[in-house]
């Protein structure tokens, strides 16, 4: 299945019912959802920490390369790609 | 305590190892104003008056999240049928868990279901039994449940509040999927779960009307797959194909002991739905001990982790962390033991195992109410 790229120029936030959570457990941070249950990685949470439902991507791409001191062009890729996962996962909505 | 790690890949079984779990399932009530004769419920029903506390429930909560538990699924019987659904629901949100409703949508007004949103509900889903008046009547056993579905989940998107629909398909309904999947979209839900039947309990009882015959299990698996495709980013679909046509086992409850477990209303832990009829293991009870001993300690979850259990078939497969063996209770009840290969498995039995030792559905058979096992609406 080919799926499209969501454009940099959107604003993600959370869908209905979906939240970012810390699991004290495990020590992770994980997203719930209906029927939705992602453990995420360190680059997950960093992403998942930036949405707030006003920034869009091409934001949350130059504080992530701030944050992490890179090249905002070495991530711009992974952003994308993780950010359109989420969005087909029904976790985000742009 | 055994050990045999170091072969097999698989850990011994300590604290250490045994991974904590992720989902509660909160069986609130067996009562239910609905007869499906598929119901999940075991087939010995619990009493109201054995029902455990609001306050019981509550600590029940707070042990799981602290053990690990991230989501609970508030489920019944009809979940809606105690008095106390707000303030469970509220004890759950409180002890931060996520929160799902299970329910029929039957006795909860709109006045009721604002109470639940607002105590933290987070998501809701709703059974559907089908999508034809007359078929969801001979299922529920109740007049107009169709009807008084569609105005519930109408109420819950008014909220906001996200919808999954819960749609239980066995041989009566199986050729009205695609109406399923339109209504599904139609009712603004987001997911929708095309659950086939699974045969334990009262669904055992009523094998001969419910199960699917292989034909309209193929065409399912089409269907589903179509429509996966073509609604993609606007439905998102499980599917839980039919059992018994399969080539190997499902990974029941993700395997035994492993993610979830199951609180039954008289406050009884177990680690699947059925497990009950599993009667050489005791299951320890809320009342009595920890939810952490229980998950970690009790004979009765240690029962079938791991391998050691395992029949050597099973043991020396590659699949064993794909389905963890399969389905206990469907051992038991098709071969008479708890402990063998599921009777699903091509590679443990002859293919035809499972259909053969069932009654085979003809089609075309006259279905009437007269030939249903309904369960008693408690």
């Amino acid at each position: 299945m080919t799926v499209d790229l969501i454009p940099p120029s959107v604003t993600p936030q959370f869908d209905h019912g979906v939240r970012l959570k810390h699991d004290k457990v495990r020590e992770r941070y994980v997203v719930l959802g209906p029927e939705i249950l992602i453990e995420l990685n360190q680059t997950g949470t960093a992403i998942m920490s930036e949405i707030d439902g006003q920034s869009t991507i091409t934001d949350i791409i130059s504080r992530l390369a701030a944050r992490f001191e890179v090249n905002p062009n070495d991530i711009t890729q992974d952003v994308i790609e993780f950010c359109t996962s989420m969005v087909m996962r029904q976790v985000l909505r742009i | 305590m055994y050990i045999d790690g170091d072969e097999t890949g698989f850990a011994d079984m300590n604290q250490m190892t045994i991974p904590a779990p992720q989902v509660l399932l909160a069986e609130v009530t067996h009562r239910c104003p609905l007869q499906c004769p598929y119901c999940s419920n075991p087939t010995e029903l619990i009493k109201k008056d054995r029902e455990i506390s609001t306050t019981d429930w509550g600590r029940v909560f707070a042990e799981a999240a602290d053990l690990g538990v991230l989501q609970v699924s508030i489920s019944g019987g009809e979940p809606a049928a105690r008095r106390d659904l707000t303030e469970l629901i509220r004890a759950a949100r409180d002890a931060d868990l996520y929160v799902n409703l299970i329910t029929s949508g039957i006795g909860l007004t709109q006045g009721r279901l604002d109470d639940l949103v607002e105590a933290g509900c987070d998501h809701i889903q709703l059974s559907l039994q089908d999508v034809d008046s007359d078929g969801a009547k001979l299922i529920s056993n109740m007049d107009k449940s169709l009807e008084r579905k569609l105005d519930f989940a109408r109420w819950v998107r008014e909220r906001s509040v996200p919808l999954t629909v819960n749609a239980v398909m066995h041989r009566l309904n199986l050729d009205r999927l695609p109406e399923t999947i339109e209504l599904a979209l139609e009712l603004g839900a987001r997911r929708l779960e095309v659950a086939n039947v699974q045969y334990h309990g009262w669904a055992a009882l009523n094998k001969k009307v419910l199960m699917p015959t292989q034909e309209q299990s193929s065409r399912t698996n089409q269907i589903v797959a179509e429509a996966r495709e073509s609604l993609h980013g606007r439905l998102l679909i499980d599917y839980v194909p039919v059992d018994h046509y399969a080539e190997y086992p499902k990974a029941c409850m993700n395997g035994w002991g492993r993610v979830a477990l199951i609180v039954a209303p008289n406050g009884s832990v177990l680690p699947c739905h059925n497990a009950t009829t599993l009667e050489h293991l005791s299951f320890p009870n809320v009342r009595d001990q920890s939810l952490s001993t229980i998950w970690y300690e009790s004979p009765a979850f240690n029962a079938y982790r791991g391998d050691s259990w395992m029949p050597e078939i099973c043991r020396s497969c590659d699949r064993k962390e794909i389905d963890f063996g399969g389905c206990r209770c469907q051992a038991l009840a098709i071969l008479g033991d708890a402990s063998a290969a599921d009777p699903v498995c091509s590679r443990a039995h002859p293919h035809s195992l499972v259909i053969a030792t069932d009654e085979t559905p003809k089609v075309g058979e006259v279905e009437t109410s007269k030939q249903i096992t309904y369960r008693p609406n408690s």
